[in-house]
């Protein structure tokens, strides 16, 4: 995580953690108060310091938190605007819009179909596929035909529960025949298996074969009979 | 209750149904938002509840000023006092509203402008309509091309048109390819669009074209089928984000039944 407002200390810090843990990746949190300040935005000069650090450094990867609103009394710091700029003036860095950007699921997908470094996180759109099917399949229908199977990205907001409900109900969801007439756009299972995980894995430079066999062999895998889990080449059903 | 208050039960009803919540485009009445009405000497006390007590506070201070407004515009109403219950910053909008401050001296630390938030809400909420309305039009009949095409004074009420009977779905007759061809068309979607349309100054002249892309500009053939598809994601954001508040809502709901009982 970075944020511009730490200054000269803030970027030290982000140099330190990168020496440290090799980051790959930042979470960025623009709509947040501090202080006088009512949120920041990623194509401020300020930000454009940090974006560029992330280049140097070769950390790839910014999320940013573009959600619900709350306690935010002035939304323009959730606005997904600033996106655009920032993501055309550094075509290295990849942006994932977490939550994308509901509710402003509009804009974002404009941007997204302008700029080809823009990724779409489906945390909190994702449960829709339980409670509202009809719902998701709007929602990802639109995913779908502005920016493609390539650009998305699952999220499991893992944060507020334990989420394999929410894989196996993304999985087994599907589009409605009326979306799928309206869209022409496919939600099969090789755009499912890129949005949950092989697009992750593209970004982070992750060899899923190769992980699926550490995993299938390390201690938690002995622990809780996980090895047939790990052992298919069937994408693992969550269980 | 004396039978002069049922009337401005229904009054004030039928005034609160056209407060909208600003981000959903649905009326606070559908949204089950309104918990009470009561009366005391020529003020009208409106008490509502959000799906959380996290809903936006700019547009719950929206929908508070509005009901307010609405309300008070009955002649029979003195005064109108709103009671947002429930949620992080009733007592500040309260006040606030009731003492008819403004946003900003409500909100102090806020950084303000509301008008603004109400008119990037109000142009998304057009182009939502508008989406409606080109399907209603696309349904009908018409194609793209005559769409983007049409004037506002093509579809707008037609005089000569029979009035619609109780009961039965008021509709227009769009006249295209040089008036030779007349396609009924319902009028619902239309009226909610030009409404909002009037509103934003997208038409403002019955010369002026009916539609226009999201920054304003004009639609023709070669666009037609990307504005409507930019219109449609602004229809589906509204509509994914009003099943969001509706989730909320029930959940809330079934916290307060249950607490009810205990």
């Amino acid at each position: 995580m970075f944020d511009p407002r730490d200054g000269d200390e803030g970027m030290a810090y982000l140099e330190d953690l990168h020496e440290a843990h090799d980051l790959q990746g930042v979470k960025v949190y623009t709509a947040e108060w501090r202080g006088d300040s009512k949120g920041w935005r990623l194509d401020s000069d300020d930000s454009f310091e940090f974006l560029q650090t992330c280049v140097d450094l070769g950390i790839e990867n910014v999320h940013a938190h573009k959600g619900p609103t709350i306690r935010p009394l002035n939304r323009d710091a959730f606005d997904v605007a600033d996106i655009d700029d920032a993501a055309s003036s550094f075509p290295d860095l990849n942006f994932v819009v977490e939550h994308v950007g509901l509710p402003r699921l509009d804009d974002f997908c404009w941007i997204g179909t302008q700029e080809p470094n823009v990724y779409g996180g489906i945390a909190v759109a994702a449960p829709f596929s339980r409670t509202r099917p009809r719902k998701f399949s709007e929602i990802m229908s639109e995913l779908l035909f502005w920016i493609g199977e390539d650009r998305i990205l699952f999220g499991s907001d893992y944060g507020i529960w334990e989420p394999s409900w929410l894989v196996e109900s993304v999985i087994e969801s599907e589009l409605t025949p009326e979306d799928k007439t309206e869209y022409g756009v496919d939600w099969d299972l090789e755009a499912k298996r890129k949005v949950m995980g092989e697009n992750a894995a593209k970004l982070y430079d992750i060899d899923i074969d190769a992980k699926r066999r550490a995993f299938q062999e390390d201690n938690i895998s002995g622990q809780f009979g996980l090895e047939d889990h790990y052992g298919a080449n069937d994408p693992a059903a969550a269980d | 209750m004396s039978t002069t208050h049922e009337t401005t039960r229904e009054a004030v009803r039928e005034r609160l149904d056209r407060v909208t919540d600003p981000e959903l485009d649905e009326s606070i009445v559908d949204l089950n938002y309104i918990d009470s009405i009561e009366f005391e000497d020529g003020t009208v006390t409106v008490r509502f509840t959000l799906p959380t007590a996290w809903c936006s506070p700019a547009f719950a201070w929206m929908m508070a000023v509005d009901a307010r407004d609405e309300v008070e515009s009955l002649p029979s109403v003195r005064r109108a006092r709103i009671v947002l219950q429930e949620h992080l910053h009733d007592e500040e909008i309260n006040s606030g509203v009731n003492d008819r401050l403004s946003f900003d001296e409500t909100f102090p630390d806020a950084d303000g402008d509301i008008d603004a938030v109400r008119a990037d809400l109000d142009e998304k909420t057009c182009l939502a309509r508008q989406y409606d309305a080109v399907e209603a039009l696309l349904e009908a009949g018409l194609d793209g091309e005559t769409i983007a095409a049409l004037r506002v004074e093509d579809v707008e009420s037609d005089p000569s048109a029979p009035e619609a009977k109780a009961g039965e779905d008021r509709s227009y007759v769009v006249y295209c390819q040089h008036g030779t061809v007349g396609v009924s068309v319902p009028a619902e979607p239309i009226d909610r669009y030009l409404e909002k349309a009037h509103m934003t100054g997208r038409v403002s002249d019955s010369s002026d074209r009916c539609f226009t892309t999201p920054d304003r500009k004009p639609i023709d053939e070669s666009t037609f089928d990307l504005v409507h598809r930019r219109a449609r994601s602004a229809r589906i954001n509204m509509s994914s984000q009003g099943g969001i508040c509706d989730e909320l809502r029930k959940s809330r709901e079934r916290r307060l039944e249950t607490h009810a009982d205990d």
